[in-house]
């Protein structure tokens, strides 16, 4: 049996391999305008002193009221009798992400290549699952968990069969093979989840139609093989990069709901109140927290006219060494791109552990546990940052997926009698976006100091004050420096 | 039901019986009126406002250009205006604005225009393509909100 699973993985990896070795051979060198551009305008200069100053007043709100153990409370609401209900609706959401994984690949596979909101496939990739999907999982928790077509699919199986696509295989004989050498936090998850930031902020063929849909193949081949492998809960938790993204996300929902065997629970809570209802993150959780926050920093640093400038001396200096003539301008500017990406996190890291190591004596505890005992609470700030960032791209360039609805495959179709329709550049006016930018930056900051100051006056006692000044400083340069990146015009560094 | 047929005239306020109601109707009638024609009126249509830009490769020249750190240059534009964008080149460019999705082409002899209304505010790019496939910004468009 375990021979057969060994095949089995071997077959998924040589599958895996063919359909990268394709992604990478779909001709992308004349679609260097690879995603959809954001039109936002500065944020003026007012509105950034604003929710500067806003923030560091509401800072020492926040430290003068928490005197008091934080217990955020929760309604919880148990439906008893609603059992058939929720599988029911448990099993729709799964049907309906399979759904849409089959209906994206083949539009992807078969439909228009074009400018990038010709298909659907990008389109639903880029803005409507990446960024609208986000928002969606920070109000209601669990919903992507609910969604997940490659976890759906692998239920599937394992409902037909009694051993593969186990959730934990039963007999330790049958232990599958790779789960020992992962077995410890989610390092894979890391790795995979800065793969998957490369292919959004740098990979060139990532509007391409088809090298996308080779790409989602792919990933479907090593999420299934990954399952088959090592067993659907393990994945989920140690290499699953955007089961643990959204559920990071839906720990800042206000609504959750849980499917239980005699019905389901409703648990309405604060915004954020289950970042404090978690148990210590491994160093590997912290990891993937930070690695989250540097990307998503980085996407908006990579458009500032300071990113533009460093990257130029960086391509200069390739020149100079002879390795644009090499490779050509694209591959050398991806490059410089590579180089931002993997450096970002390391100095998100390296700031976020020399406060936690300002803060350690303080604290009386090390560095690194203080380190992995506040990682959650910096999730509020890249939630508002995300929002200020995308909220108008969402709204403008989402609009491409409504004439894409109405002829996925590029027939002539016209299914819901919104083929042809306009992006309306104007659906979203720019002094909302400022209101809104400001607004959630602002709110998202005293969500995470709150968050921070519970979690310390529980781990702490009264050395807690003390032990958060550290972090405080570190969260209102934070706040304002996901700001000043919204201050800076857009620019596309080539 | 006998009495029902009967119209209830004594019950519409007259202006002796509620003059201040009626009053208070006219009022409203007017305003909302004058709200609906208001932006109806025909209204003196300004001419579009001409800006010319020269390009020296891919270096953008004109009046009210900004420099804001970038390579770029940045125009600057009121939400509602219209304008006309003539461009003159030394050799053949293809122009695009993103957002408003206009495009022209520009060359020796040959003046390339981009006229529009700036009804959405934001911040949109005018880009060319290189030869090898690669877009680069020419000029930024950022059109203010009033």
């Amino acid at each position: 049996m375990r021979a057969a699973t060994a095949r089995a993985g071997l077959a998924s990896l040589i599958v895996l391999g063919a359909l990268v070795t394709l992604a990478a051979a779909v001709p992308t060198a004349a679609r260097a305008h690879a995603l959809a551009p954001r039109y936002d305008l500065p944020l003026p200069l007012w509105h950034y002193l604003a929710g500067a100053a806003a923030s560091v007043a509401l800072s020492f709100v926040v430290v003068a009221l928490a005197r008091q153990p934080l217990r955020p409370g929760a309604v919880t609401l148990a439906v008893n009798g609603g059992a058939a209900l929720a599988r029911a609706l448990a099993a729709g959401l799964g049907v309906l992400g399979a759904a849409a994984l089959a209906l994206l690949l083949a539009a992807g596979l078969l439909g228009p290549i074009g400018d990038w909101d010709a298909n659907l496939l990008p389109v639903a990739v880029w803005v409507l699952w990446w960024v609208g999907l986000a928002f969606a999982c920070a109000l209601v928790g669990g919903l992507w968990r609910a969604l997940d077509p490659w976890q759906a699919l692998a239920r599937l199986v394992a409902a037909r069969s009694p051993r593969a696509m186990q959730a934990a295989p039963p007999a330790p004989r049958r232990r599958p093979p790779l789960r020992r050498a992962f077995a410890g936090g989610c390092a894979p998850a890391v790795v995979l989840f800065i793969a998957f930031a490369w292919t959004e902020l740098v990979w060139g063929g990532n509007a391409h139609p088809r090298a996308l849909a080779a790409l989602v193949l792919a990933w479907s081949a090593l999420a299934w093989a990954g399952m088959a492998l090592m067993g659907r809960a393990a994945w989920r938790r140690r290499c699953d990069p955007f089961d643990r993204f959204f559920g990071l996300l839906g720990r800042l929902a206000p609504l959750r709901l849980h499917r239980r065997a005699a019905g389901w629970t409703i648990v309405v809570r604060w915004p954020g109140a289950a970042l404090l209802q978690a148990r210590l993150p491994s160093r590997s959780e912290t990891a993937f927290v930070i690695v989250m926050l540097a990307t998503v920093g980085f996407d908006g640093l990579k458009e500032t006219p300071a990113w533009e400038a460093l990257s130029a001396q960086a391509l200069a200096l390739l020149y100079a060494a002879g390795v644009v003539h090499a490779i050509g301008y694209a591959a050398a500017g991806s490059l410089v791109k590579t180089a931002g990406l993997l450096l970002a996190p390391l100095a998100w890291a390296g700031v976020y552990l020399g406060f936690c190591a300002l803060s350690a004596p303080l604290a009386g505890e090390p560095a690194g546990r203080v380190a992995r005992r506040f990682a959650l609470s910096l999730v509020p700030i890249a939630l508002a940052y995300h929002l200020a960032h995308y909220l108008s791209y969402l709204l403008i360039q989402g609009q491409a997926a409504l004439p894409a609805l109405s002829d996925p495959f590029g027939l002539g179709w016209d299914l819901f009698g919104t083929r042809g329709r306009e992006i309306d550049i104007g659906i979203i006016e720019m002094r909302t976006v400022w209101a809104v930018a400001v607004a959630s930056i602002v709110i998202g900051h005293v969500v995470a100091v709150v968050v921070a100051h519970a979690e310390a006056r529980r781990a702490y006692g009264p050395r807690a004050l003390r032990s958060q000044v550290p972090m405080t400083v570190l969260m209102i340069a934070y706040t304002a420096f996901s700001l000043w990146i919204l201050s800076q015009p857009i620019v596309e560094a080539g | 039901m006998p009495g029902a047929a009967i119209p209830h005239a004594s019950v519409i306020p007259t202006w002796r019986t509620a003059p201040r109601r009626a009053w208070l109707v006219h009022a409203w009638v007017l305003a909302a009126t004058l709200c609906i024609a208001g932006p109806l009126r025909a209204q003196p249509v300004p001419a579009p406002r001409l800006i010319e830009l020269t390009l020296d490769g891919e270096r953008v020249s004109g009046p009210g250009l900004v420099r804001t750190g970038s390579a770029a240059p940045t125009l600057r534009l009121a939400q509602g205006e219209s304008v006309v964008l003539r461009w003159s080149a030394a050799r053949p460019t293809v122009l695009h604005l993103h957002g408003y999705r206009l495009a022209a082409e520009a060359g020796p002899g040959k003046v390339a225009e981009l006229a529009f209304t700036a009804r959405a505010a934001g911040r949109f790019a005018v880009e060319t393509h290189r030869a090898d496939g690669r877009h680069a910004a020419l000029l930024y468009l950022e059109v203010l909100p009033r």
